[in-house]
């Protein structure tokens, strides 16, 4: 059942229920009290006639001769619509409305001497307050009195009548306003309905927020969880499509040497070749199958670093410095390079094989962009409290435009991707995996023509001397 | 035979191309880059091109309206093997579209297509006193027209086409007999055989251990 017909259903059978009881209570009571006080006057008057018949009364007076007494009363309280019967012993003396069944009262008789005898009789649909007693001077007459009491039931019907009617009434009324309550104070929840029904179409920007209650809430923790979801699928719809990047990068970049060897080394099965030529076949696919197994390496280096712990250490820069120098030191020499050293901190806590990796790829980078000589400085130095690595070179530079995208692995300044330049297009995205281990930023300052500086700003890992 | 250019950025594989086309008589020029490819345009005049897409300076898009100009036909060959470059490729006027990595044959196979749609089938073929002459759709052996049925010309003028490369024997039967012929390839033995026999080419057509056969041209 919905929670509207719920509240619907209960809000009309509570407030049915209470004004039925209610009413009928009220009536019962009102009907009792009417009844007393017709019970009070009815007693009282009878007294008051015994009373007065006793008073007119002598001792010695014959039955005979009190019949015109009692007529004059019977008289007087036909024309007040009072019955009034008096019995001698069970025969009627005098009465003043005949049509009135012996049946109906004959029990009234027994009355004691002194008491009265009161009862509520039904005749002929026609209520009557029965009261029965004995004259005193003359105990064998029973005088018995009923007043009319019928508009007393009459009123209590009406009223029940009256009640009904208004309870229709105003169930009818209530039931139209519960209705439209039920739906006004269900409508946040409606609204939040609507919400989930498009955040699971997904279409997660839908905002409305229900009214200033507990609703408001509950929508606004709603808001947040479509916020939650949206941002989460954004990362993760950017996060599948830079992977889709990277499959399609890897795909062309191992395509190219696979055409090489597939294509040279069907030349050497089939074709009539000469022997220079099996020559210059099998060199092509020696080094083919070097470049495959130099892509290999960096992807494995790459998914290391991405899932590696750093086993840090507290290194002396003046080592790490001394070890780049020697890995490069014949093509420095062949290219006509001159490295300058500069330390201003001598040790800091790192991964030395990692941080040896990234300054290697970022001392090749710097080698390429100098193809005709000229100075790369590695750097250590403290900055706003930080240490820093710095590789800088006064070569090629990197166009303004493509600085942002070259830590995207196989990104190639080059978009021919052509291999006179350099490799995979995967030593920088090395470098910032390397240096998020480290808690390190890679900065890049570059001008074309001027030349490159990169700066490794670690942050966590302060220890200077 | 033709002329071609390649353009193609990755030495090795510019090489490769270029080994293959002068195994089976083509004349070539290589380009590295764009600009390459234009002045080798002023200098020569091509038959076709073998064009990369991604390439240093212009790329392949872009140079393929400079060669529809000199109504040199393209074909593109690219790793570039979605359906939109594809359909891009074609869309600008490329005749062909071929994705790396390529089977050498197939790539000769293709080659021959786009040539004979040009109207410049192979030119007449002499070796050792034999003349095979496309145009005319004959074999002589010192002047005298040798008799061939169909089978064997078709299979003299596949192995001429791919002259100095091994064929298989799946291949032969494959492009000299259709792809929906279900032979053995016994038919391809004895069918070289009778060809060897009817030009006197015992040596020429060599076969190749257990793989196939090739027709060597010195």
């Amino acid at each position: 059942m919905k929670l509207r017909s719920k509240i619907f259903i209960s809000i009309l059978l509570v407030s049915l229920t209470t004004l039925t009881i209610s009413s009928y209570y009220l009536i019962n009571r009102n009907h009792i009290d009417n009844i007393m006080r017709e019970k009070d006057r009815s007693l009282n008057e009878f007294t008051f006639l015994v009373n007065t018949l006793d008073n007119g009364i002598n001792a010695q007076s014959k039955k005979e001769e009190l019949r015109p007494l009692f007529l004059r009363y019977l008289e007087y309280y036909k024309t007040r619509d009072i019955i009034l019967m008096i019995y001698d012993d069970k025969e009627p003396y005098a009465v003043n409305f005949s049509e009135v069944d012996l049946k109906y009262y004959e029990h009234l008789f027994t009355v004691q001497e002194g008491t009265r005898q009161l009862q509520v009789i039904e005749i002929e649909n026609k209520h009557y307050f029965f009261v029965s007693g004995k004259l005193t001077k003359s105990s064998n007459f029973n005088i018995i009195y009923a007043r009319d009491i019928s508009t007393l039931y009459k009123l209590k019907s009406q009223s029940i009548y009256l009640s009904l009617l208004i309870a229709t009434t105003s169930t009818l009324l209530l039931g139209f306003l519960s209705y439209l309550y039920s739906k006004w104070i269900t409508r946040p929840i409606e609204m939040l309905n609507q919400n989930a029904k498009e955040i699971s179409e997904g279409n997660y920007s839908v905002r409305n927020i229900p009214s200033k209650d507990e609703f408001r809430t509950l929508g606004n923790a709603f808001n947040q969880m479509a916020e939650a979801i949206e941002t989460h699928t954004a990362q993760l719809e950017e996060k599948a499509k830079d992977l889709q990047e990277f499959i399609d990068n890897l795909s062309h970049e191992m395509n190219t040497p696979l055409t090489s060897i597939q294509g040279y080394s069907e030349f050497l099965i089939k074709a009539n070749a000469s022997l220079d030529q099996k020559q210059r076949a099998a060199q092509n696919i020696h080094v083919e199958a070097k470049r495959m197994k130099d892509i290999y390496t960096k992807l494995i280096q790459l998914t290391l670093t991405r899932v590696h712990e750093p086993d840090l250490s507290t290194v002396m820069i003046t080592d790490l410095f001394h070890e780049l120098e020697e890995r490069f030191i014949f093509q420095l020499d062949i290219q006509d390079i001159f490295l300058e050293k500069v330390i201003e901190i001598d040790q800091m806590t790192l991964d030395y094989t990692l941080i040896l990796m990234l300054l290697s790829n970022l001392i090749k980078n710097s080698i390429q962009a100098l193809p005709n000589g000229g100075t790369i400085v590695i750097k250590s130095y403290q900055h706003n409290e930080n240490p820093v690595l710095e590789v800088s070179d006064n070569g090629y530079g990197i166009p303004k435009d493509k600085i942002d995208a070259i830590m995207i692995p196989f990104y190639r300044v080059d978009k021919s991707r052509s291999r006179k330049t350099g490799g995979a297009g995967l030593g920088l995205s090395i470098c910032k995996s390397i240096a998020n281990l480290h808690h390190a930023d890679i900065v890049i300052q570059s001008d074309e023509g001027q030349g490159t500086k990169i700066q490794i700003i670690f942050y966590k890992t302060v220890t200077t001397s | 035979m033709a002329h071609i250019l390649i353009v193609e950025d990755e030495k090795t594989i510019s090489d490769l191309i270029l080994m293959n086309l002068e195994m089976v008589g083509h004349t070539v020029v290589q380009a590295f880059d764009s600009m390459e490819a234009l002045s080798a345009t002023n200098d020569h005049h091509f038959d076709l091109c073998l064009l990369d897409i991604m390439l240093p300076g212009l790329d392949g898009f872009q140079l393929i309206d400079s060669f529809n100009k000199l109504s040199i036909p393209v074909i593109f060959l690219t790793a570039k093997d979605s359906l939109t470059d594809r359909v891009k490729g074609l869309n600008q006027g490329a005749e062909d579209y071929i994705t790396k990595p390529f089977e050498t044959l197939e790539l000769l196979a293709r080659i021959e297509v786009v040539m004979r749609r040009f109207g410049k089938p192979n030119a007449t073929f002499v070796y050792k006193e034999v003349e095979f002459s496309p145009t005319e759709r004959t074999v002589r052996k010192g002047g005298q027209i040798i008799n061939l049925t169909a089978q064997e010309y078709a299979l003299l003028e596949v192995l001429i086409q791919n002259r100095n490369l091994a064929l298989s024997r799946d291949k032969l039967l494959e492009v000299a007999w259709g792809y929906d012929y279900i032979g053995e390839t016994r038919t391809v033995d004895m069918h070289i055989q009778r060809l060897r026999k009817k030009l006197d080419w015992e040596d020429v057509i060599k076969t190749v251990y257990k793989y196939g056969y090739r027709l060597e041209v010195s």
